[in-house]
């Protein structure tokens, strides 16, 4: 299914994986937690290869991974304390299962059942109760599906932080390209192709949001359009005028302008529909180049659409 | 409804309040006589030992292969589960019968390697040890199938080895199913009749068919009350503990990857396979075309099998029929409303807890009880026998509870959110039911009358006593019959009829709930 994936996480480091679902992004979890073997390729954590060559070296409960399921797999008969102090030998379970759910607000919850917590409590015990033994690697699989969007990003913050504090690296996956670009240090974005997957770009996430290696990865990090544009240099001629690029090229390019980067002024072009959103008006224009969504503060009947800021050229 | 479900604990009230007269005239003894007598004590110590042992059997055996069909991968594994739910399909009396002959002096196990007569408590508990490790292998299963692959992968992430996974996440969510089934095999020793009676074993169910047989009311009712003592407080711990709510589950479930077994994991559960199987589906199915067999052989002059057959057909059709309607409306209130709807359940279940003997008994008693009170007591007493109505009510009052169940799931099949939508769009109720209700719950319906059909045409202790003034004559009835008499040929073709029937009946509900 998922073939070429490189990948070296420094420590502490946070790496977000970005792709459609069912492109195998949790099967590549899944194979570095120890939950399935891959047919090939080598893992390595903490300086141990726990596969080597297609070959399982070091089970899932001898990784020293810490894993955050997408519904957190509570265990529903022990209390949000036992949970947490589950993976702790006997030894250290008083002194630090306080101390975690301290960390992590939960001082009060800790006699509670798992079924008695909101979404989020549960989410943050998952979490503590994953970092307790002190892993290599935090291993994230969407841990955010179950939350209401109002939620997601101070959850977000709030299991950022955490695993900051413990010093951790992080795997996390995600469909959600918001969570992937505001959490991750570095974001690896999957793509599908015929057979499975490939590994489309893995750069920093202003890189994989302002430089995407190609049309794909720009629909998955983010919205806007691809316009086709001839280059001169500094800047190129489209169907929605002359726009200004980051790097200079020449000849036809195929340009990655995101939403922020369009504006409405004053033409002819017919507006086509219209939606308030709250923080804005969307109007759909049609225009020489298609029908392009931008956002103005109030409807308007025609228009022309405006490319401001520098864009991206796709290689 | 009501009256007819509480009738047998009626007539064992009145029973025991004022003694029905014995028929050959004897004066009443007194209760301890009675009691030194009907030896109830004893009885009742081997009715316990019997359902423990069988308990604990079943239980050791039906939790193995539970799991192992579950999280282990070994060759064959689809098929052996599925073979090893046949001995359902097995009466108690047929699985008993051809145990006891086959593997006695004369039979075709037995003979060769010179094994003892196989009667007696010990046989009868391995043989209904067999026969209910299939309850434990489904409901155990169900219980691990819904159990979370996440919650055992989470654990083993926390570095917990197997036997700490079995212990503190498989173990707590399958407590309930182990407790619940521990129940229904207790409550299905104590209340066998056919495998019992078979082995003639010194068991409650067994001596109390025999005091009903002779007459011997007073003692019959004594006993009657030693097993209601032993089977209402299983009863009641088994519905506290069908009704507990399980700790809330937190993650989906979906099943973990299957495990290689070892070399000792994988011994034992071919091992357990094989002696589920081969006592409860090779062995009588062997034994029964090996009975046939002799017959034809020896040219022994076979009863013709059809009239029994279409009787059968017949009695188990009415009865089907009967009990059905009777647990229509239990059914529709317990699946639809929420205040009665418990209630109700209890109730009807309250009757499939009973023995099959003591329904009978219970049913007979209200019938004398009854005719006492009007004029030509004889007479009403023989129209309410030989018209069969007391038959018919002793199968409704022993197969209500099975029937409620299945159509109570068929009643669950309407959707109310769909019902609702109808009725917002104008649709009357009774127009929804006919285009989408009743599609909904036909498959339900079918498979409750197929249950039905079954149950009846396989029961034993209510045909025995009830249906003998009405002169029909049953498979079941035919088994029991020339079993007794040692015509071992007749009672294989009408044991096969049964299995065949059965076993197409069992294989058809294992597939529907299966498809559900």
């Amino acid at each position: 299914m998922l073939a070429g994936v490189d990948l070296d996480l420094a420590d502490g480091e946070f790496v977000a994986v970005l792709g459609a679902s069912g492109c195998g992004k949790t099967t590549l979890l899944r194979a570095v937690a120890g939950l399935v073997t891959p047919t090939a390729g080598t893992i390595t954590i903490g300086g141990t290869d726990v596969v080597a060559q297609g070959r399982e070296k070091v089970p899932v409960e001898r990784r020293g991974v810490g894993l955050v399921f997408q519904d957190y797999a509570l265990f529903p008969n022990l209390t949000v304390a036992e949970n947490v102090g589950f993976g702790l030998p006997r030894s250290e379970r008083n002194l630090r299962v306080p101390e975690l759910l301290a960390m992590a607000g939960l001082q009060d919850l800790g006699a509670r059942l798992p079924s008695e917590l909101s979404g989020g409590q549960q989410q943050r015990v998952a979490l503590v109760r994953a970092l307790a033994p002190r892993p290599h690697l935090m291993l994230l699989d969407e841990p955010f599906s179950n939350i209401d969007a109002e939620r997601r990003m101070e959850l977000g913050t709030n299991l950022r932080q955490l695993i900051r504090e413990a010093g951790t690296a992080a795997l996390l996956v995600t469909h959600d390209r918001t969570d992937a670009l505001r959490l991750a240090d570095r974001v690896m974005v999957l793509v599908p192709e015929a057979q499975g997957a490939r590994v489309a770009q893995l750069a920093s996430p202003e890189a994989v949001y302002r430089r995407p290696s190609d049309e794909a990865v720009a629909r998955l990090t983010g919205g806007g359009l691809i316009l086709d544009g001839q280059a001169h240099g500094e800047h190129a001629e489209t169907a929605l005028g002359r726009v200004s690029l980051l790097e200079a090229r020449t000849g036809s390019v195929r340009l990655v302008v995101r939403e922020e980067q369009l504006a409405l002024g004053e033409g002819s072009d017919p507006v086509v529909g219209q939606a308030f959103i709250g923080r804005a008006w969307r109007l759909r224009v049609q225009t020489a180049a298609g029908t392009v969504d931008v956002e103005t503060s109030a409807p308007q009947p025609t228009g022309a659409v405006t490319v401001t800021g520098q864009v991206w050229a796709l290689p | 409804m009501a009256l007819l479900v509480l009738s047998p604990l009626l007539g064992l009230t009145i029973g025991l309040v004022d003694p029905p007269p014995d028929p050959l005239g004897a004066p009443a003894a007194s209760f301890g006589t009675l009691l030194g007598r009907s030896h109830a004590v004893a009885l009742l110590g081997s009715s316990v030992a019997l359902a423990v042992g069988v308990a604990v059997l079943a239980l050791l055996a039906g939790a193995w292969l539970a799991w192992a069909e579950q999280r282990l991968r070994y060759p064959g594994r689809r098929v052996l589960a599925v073979v090893s739910l046949l001995p359902l399909a097995t009466p108690s009396y047929v699985a008993a019968a051809t145990f006891a002959q086959s593997m006695g002096p004369g039979g075709w196990v037995g003979g060769p390697l010179g094994l003892p007569r196989m009667t007696g408590l010990g046989v009868a508990v391995f043989v209904l040890a067999v026969v209910c490790v299939p309850y434990v292998h489904l409901l155990v299963g169900a219980a691990l199938a819904r159990t979370s692959a996440a919650e055992e992968e989470a654990a083993r992430a926390l570095g917990a080895g197997a036997w700490r996974v079995a212990w503190t996440v498989v173990f707590p969510r399958v407590r309930a199913a182990l407790a619940l089934s521990a129940l229904l095999c207790l409550l299905y020793a104590i209340s066998d009749f056919g495998a019992v009676a078979v082995l003639d074993a010194p068991v409650l169910t067994w001596r109390l068919y025999g005091a009903v047989k002779g007459q011997e009311l007073a003692q019959a009712t004594l006993l009657g009350a030693a097993v209601l003592g032993v089977t209402v407080p299983l009863f009641a711990l088994a519905r506290v503990l069908h009704g507990a709510r399980q700790a809330g589950t937190v993650a989906n479930p979906r099943l973990p990857a299957r495990r290689q077994p070892g070399a000792a994991a994988l011994a034992a559960t071919y091992a357990t396979h094989a002696v589920v199987i081969g006592a409860g589906v090779v062995l009588p199915v062997v034994t029964l075309v090996q009975w046939v067999g002799v017959g034809l052989r020896r040219d022994l002059v076979f009863a013709s099998p059809w009239t029994v057959t279409a009787e059968s057909v017949a009695v188990a059709a009415i009865g089907a029929v009967v009990t059905g309607a009777l647990a229509w409306a239990p059914a529709w209130v317990a699946a639809r409303d929420r205040r009665w709807g418990g209630w109700v359940e209890q109730a009807t279940l309250l009757t499939s807890a009973l023995p099959g003997v003591l329904l009978a008994l219970g049913l007979v008693l209200v019938a004398l009880a009854a005719s006492r009170t009007v004029g030509d007591g004889r007479a009403v007493y023989a129209a309410l026998t030989g018209s069969g109505v007391l038959l018919l009510a002793g199968y409704a009052v022993r197969f209500l509870a099975e029937g409620f169940a299945a159509l109570k799931t068929a009643v669950l099949q309407i959707d109310r959110r769909q019902e609702e939508s109808a009725l917002a769009l104008g649709v009357g109720r009774a127009l929804f039911l006919r285009r989408v209700g009743l599609p909904a719950m036909a498959p339900g319906v079918a498979a409750a009358s197929l249950l039905l059909f079954l149950a009846v045409l396989k029961e034993l202790p209510v045909t025995l006593l009830l249906g003998g003034a009405v002169g029909v004559q049953t498979l079941a009835f035919r088994v029991w019959d020339r079993y007794s008499e040692a015509m071992w040929h007749d009672a294989g073709v009408a044991a096969l009829l049964l299995e065949v029937v059965a076993l197409a009946v069992v294989l058809a509900t294992l597939r529907w709930r299966r498809a559900v």
